[in-house]
């Protein structure tokens, strides 16, 4: 991670250096406020340090500069400071730093204000990272226009409907939630390596066609699988994993692509499983129309303890209205003659 | 007493108390270590507060003290300079530049001149900032003469513990 500092005095400059790079950051510096703002130009920083007052640019107004700029990358700002007062706190807040650091600085509180500034940025990075390579899977099948807004949404609400049933309780928090919102639109992540001749195929598929098509689920799970051996950190990739491996399984051990049967499935692939299938139901695909809320709602009723876990069931009955905003809201292409 | 007199005086009763100790019969270890608490007590920067915050870095600390006395010496007579010229916004910003250096060095008496000129000039009390100023300059020249003695102090002294509690490196 590379910091820029920026202070006008040299014993504060290398006092900050000495202990980031202690702890491994890559660090620069610059000794006003106009060497800081074009340094920050070069986009090279995540996290920046900065006195309050300095020569050619105050700290203040480089924090306005870096908030006016709307950067699309986010710039972690601390603010040193000797002031200790309220009005001082309100004024760096209001121009936009993220956080204060006073003098005399403690090399641990330094660190663990640093620490927290990255955790901020790598939860922006995993969330981008995460949901724009599930968008270049789905750049391959042009026919599903929103669907992975829909599905994370849809997901979200189920979860949320789910954990007021008191055996969900333990399982389904807010973290919990917050992931299955983050790592459901990757379900169909391993459909990147299969052949445009059947993904995108007009009309129904052959019996080999289908296996083919199967394997998305199981090339979906190995590619993030060997990306969690590569960053065992990244502990949601477990669930991104699940989603992508169970999707398609059924309650009753007729899915794909292992025929888990009912709770072996793990709890993510059984949410998701309930919102693909709203939503292909919904959709306009190139072999079908699309049905309505109520078509739809019905056909996941009747497979309810058959296809679906009934309790999920259950609960999309609870919050079925709210499924039918968020798809009239993020239009899946219902133009074409809804099918009854 | 002057503050560099009082220096004086209770340097000299050290040593002296050192050299007794040793010839009643303390170990000569013992003996230095009981000065060298007591110097520290007497010092113009926390120096074992500064080689905390340096990580035990003993260069850097000496390269900082150093570059302070320089700096201190500067910003006293910019300071006394923008007060005879009442250009009282101009003290409070040297001021307070001075209070976040003497702050990271530990440098505590001249933190708090510092700050006292600092408030006065941004409340417009003239004669209050010049008090200070003349306490600051005092607390300065102490620092000038303990410059020989900081510096052997650095080599000397361990980190302060309450500030050497570190988090764990992470991998990178």
């Amino acid at each position: 991670m590379k910091i820029l500092i920026a202070d006008d005095d040299p014993n504060t400059i290398d006092m900050l250096t000495n202990t980031l790079e202690a702890f491994g950051y890559d660090v620069t510096s610059a000794c006003d406020g106009i060497e800081a703002s074009s340094l920050l130009r070069t986009g090279d920083y995540r996290i920046f340090i900065s006195d309050w007052q300095m020569p050619g640019k105050t700290g203040l107004e480089l924090c306005k500069e870096i908030r006016d700029r709307g950067l699309d990358n986010y710039i972690y700002v601390i603010l040193l400071t000797s002031f200790s007062s309220m009005e001082g706190v309100v004024q760096g807040l209001e121009s936009g730093a993220d956080d204060f650091l006073t003098k005399p600085f403690n090399p641990a509180e330094l660190i663990v204000r640093i620490r927290a500034g990255e955790r901020i940025i790598s939860l922006e990075s995993r969330e981008m990272t995460i949901f724009s390579l599930a968008k270049l899977a789905e750049s391959r099948d042009k026919e599903t226009g929103d669907h992975l807004e829909r599905i994370r949404t849809y997901v979200k609400i189920l979860a949320e409907e789910l954990s007021k049933q008191v055996e969900f309780h333990d399982i389904i928090d807010g973290e919990y939630v917050k992931l299955l919102y983050l790592t459901s639109p990757l379900h169909d992540i391993g459909k990147v390596a299969i052949a445009d001749s059947v993904l995108l195929k007009p009309g129904r598929l052959t019996t080999e066609e289908f296996e083919v098509m199967k394997t998305h689920t199981t090339l979906g799970a190995q590619t993030l699988a060997e990306v969690a051996t590569c960053y065992p950190s990244a502990g949601y990739l477990k669930m991104a994993i699940d989603i992508a491996l169970t999707h398609h399984e059924r309650y009753d051990g007729k899915g794909y692509p292992n025929r888990l049967i009912g709770d072996e499935i793990p709890l993510c692939g059984r949410i998701t499983a309930v919102a693909d299938v709203y939503d292909a139901l919904t959709s306009v695909r190139v072999y079908k129309d699309a049905y309505s809320h109520e078509t739809a709602v019905e056909i996941i009723t009747r497979d309810s303890g058959t296809h679906f876990d009934p309790r999920i069931v259950r609960a999309f009955l609870g919050c079925q209205d709210r499924f039918l905003e968020i798809k009239n809201q993020l239009n899946c292409e219902t133009s074409r003659t809804v099918m009854a | 007493m002057s503050a560099s007199r009082k220096w004086c005086v209770v340097v000299n009763f050290l040593f002296h108390t050192t050299d007794s100790k040793t010839r009643d019969g303390d170990s000569p270890s013992d003996a230095v270590s009981i000065s060298t608490k007591a110097v520290e007590s007497l010092l113009s920067i926390d120096v074992p507060q500064l080689l905390s915050r340096c990580l035990g870095n003993r260069d850097l600390a000496r390269r900082l003290i150093e570059r302070f006395q320089i700096s201190t010496s500067e910003l006293e007579g910019k300071i006394e300079k923008a007060l005879s010229e009442l250009q009282l916004e101009e003290v409070s910003l040297l001021a307070h530049r001075l209070k976040g250096e003497a702050a990271n060095l530990g440098a505590n008496l001249i933190r708090e001149n510092s700050a006292s000129i600092e408030d006065a000039c941004r409340e417009s009390q003239l004669p209050i900032a010049v008090g200070a100023l003349a306490d600051l300059k005092q607390n300065n020249k102490l620092l000038q003469e303990q410059l020989p003695v900081l510096i052997q102090n650095v080599a000397t002294s361990d980190p302060d513990p309450k500030l050497s509690c570190l988090p764990k490196r992470q991998p990178r």
